[in-house]
């Protein structure tokens, strides 16, 4: 019942996923909580170079706990999804493909998403061990001094999420609309 | 006095090591029974996807040895002195030396940061615990409770300052609300604590502290009981579900605490954890 589905994810195929799907994500993906979107959006507006490549990139609201001796990763949830919706519209239209997180998000951050392209997929929060165990490699690779909440780069294999936004208006949140 | 005993500040330190272990690597009995009841009885196939998922970390979580959550979440440790039973000068530092013993051994991430307005810098060893004591418990005998709580589900919490008059529907009401607004986002199916009575600060207190009780096991005031399950029916009825992802799972349980209060008020503490609601416990 899950769909297979490498990274990165190309236009043609975020277009024909739908929200509520399973998939299992498989390829490169990289994290970026609260401090590095703020520090990214900031480098936008300083027309600063930045220290990723944003372009067809998946990034996972997630700061991941250390991984244990003889283990590739630590745990590795998901992080509330709605604390970047200031700085997603302007990672959306620098060509990000993807993010992962948990949650609904604003009606202004879903316009942005659709209008640029971007498919919102849900992790389930909390299921972080899980995850993490899904996680072949993961490295830092640009604001180290943030520890946690550094930017690192992971590689994924069966990671487990679900369509939440597609890019023609569908919404696995719909059934929250008037609570 | 005779038969008066101070705890040593080894013993402290180690409790808060191997309780913190516990706490964030092995979900306790009562929490996983209720998950699985819920993915059982669960009629949404995607919220019966997240509720299965949520098993299978506990079970990876135990055998693999990686935190259940990469939240390590804010730490508290409750200490119940019976009679007889005192801590020793300095027991909070050597609590503290005990988490950052726990948070280098399994590793936790590092999830507090100072100066929380400005420069958030991180504290790199999970302290400073938060720390409430009281007087109770067995003659003789000290016991120690650690919680690590989540900031996902921390952010749902919520203060009303009903007025008497508005009785038990005002606090379902207020319970509602609080679930309403941000309980998509608390990581549900989530346990929901409600403190009634008290001052402001204390309500909170009550509500955190209710979360200690097992889950299933009802208020032994008839009134507070009735209180709890029908709140529990109203915030399962509102369609949030597991992960957000619809179905009849939002809360696991409603715990109510009561306290005395002021004759003009009726505090009213809602205080959210998530389903992961780590907690562990043993006596010193």
């Amino acid at each position: 019942m899950e769909k297979r589905v490498s990274l990165p994810l190309g236009r043609e195929v975020r277009g024909e996923l739908r929200a509520g799907e399973l998939l299992l994500l498989k390829g490169k993906m990289i994290t970026a909580r609260d401090q590095a979107h703020r520090r990214l959006v900031e480098m936008l507006e300083r027309g600063e170079p930045l220290p990723v490549r944003l372009e067809g990139e998946t990034v996972y609201y997630a700061g991941p706990s250390p991984a244990p001796e003889g283990k590739a990763s630590g745990s590795v949830g998901p992080t509330t999804a709605s604390r970047m919706d200031p700085f997603t519209p302007r990672l959306a239209a620098e060509g990000v493909a993807a993010c992962i997180g948990k949650g609904p998000r604003s009606a202004e951050t879903r316009r942005a998403l659709r209008e640029h392209g971007v498919l919102y997929l849900v992790g389930v929060g909390g299921a972080a061990a899980l995850l993490g165990s899904r996680v072949r490699s993961i490295k830092v690779v640009a604001f180290h001094e943030l520890g946690p909440e550094a930017i690192h780069e992971l590689e994924v294999e069966d990671f487990p999420v679900v369509v939440g936004y597609d890019l023609v208006g569908g919404d696995v949140f719909s059934h929250l609309e008037g609570l | 006095m005779a038969g008066c005993r101070e705890l040593t500040l080894n013993a402290v330190a180690t409790a808060v090591e191997e309780l913190a272990v516990r706490a964030s690597l092995d979900l306790q009995p009562d929490v996983e029974d209720a998950l699985a009841r819920a993915a059982e009885a669960e009629a949404s196939p995607l919220a019966r996807y997240a509720l299965e998922m949520l098993l299978e970390n506990a079970r990876i979580a135990r055998e693999e040895k990686l935190p259940l959550c990469q939240d390590t979440g804010m730490f508290h440790l409750f200490v119940e002195l019976g009679e007889g039973v005192s801590l020793p000068c300095g027991y909070r530092e050597a609590a503290d030396a005990g988490l950052r013993a726990a948070t280098a051994r399994i590793p936790l991430r590092s999830s507090l940061v100072d100066d929380p307005l400005f420069g958030r810098a991180n504290r790199g060893d999970n302290t400073p615990l938060q720390v409430h004591v009281e007087e109770g418990g067995e003659r003789g005998k000290a016991r120690l409770t650690l919680m690590a709580k989540g900031g996902g589900s921390e952010n749902a919490t919520r203060l009303f300052m009903l007025l008497p008059g508005d009785g038990p529907r005002g606090v379902t009401d207020a319970v509602l609300e609080a679930v309403r607004l941000k309980g998509a986002q608390a990581c549900p199916p989530m346990v929901v604590g409600v403190g009634v009575g008290a001052d402001a600060s204390g309500a909170i207190e009550l509500a955190l502290r209710s979360l200690l009780r097992p889950l299933g096991e009802r208020h032994p005031r008839r009134e507070l009981a009735e209180l709890e399950e029908r709140m529990l029916a109203a915030v399962n009825s509102l369609g949030i579900g597991a992960a957000g992802l619809g179905g009849e799972t939002t809360a696991l349980d409603v715990h109510v605490e009561e306290a005395p209060t002021h004759i003009a008020c009726l505090p009213v503490g809602v205080v959210i954890c998530c389903h992961s609601l780590r907690r562990s416990s043993t006596e010193v």
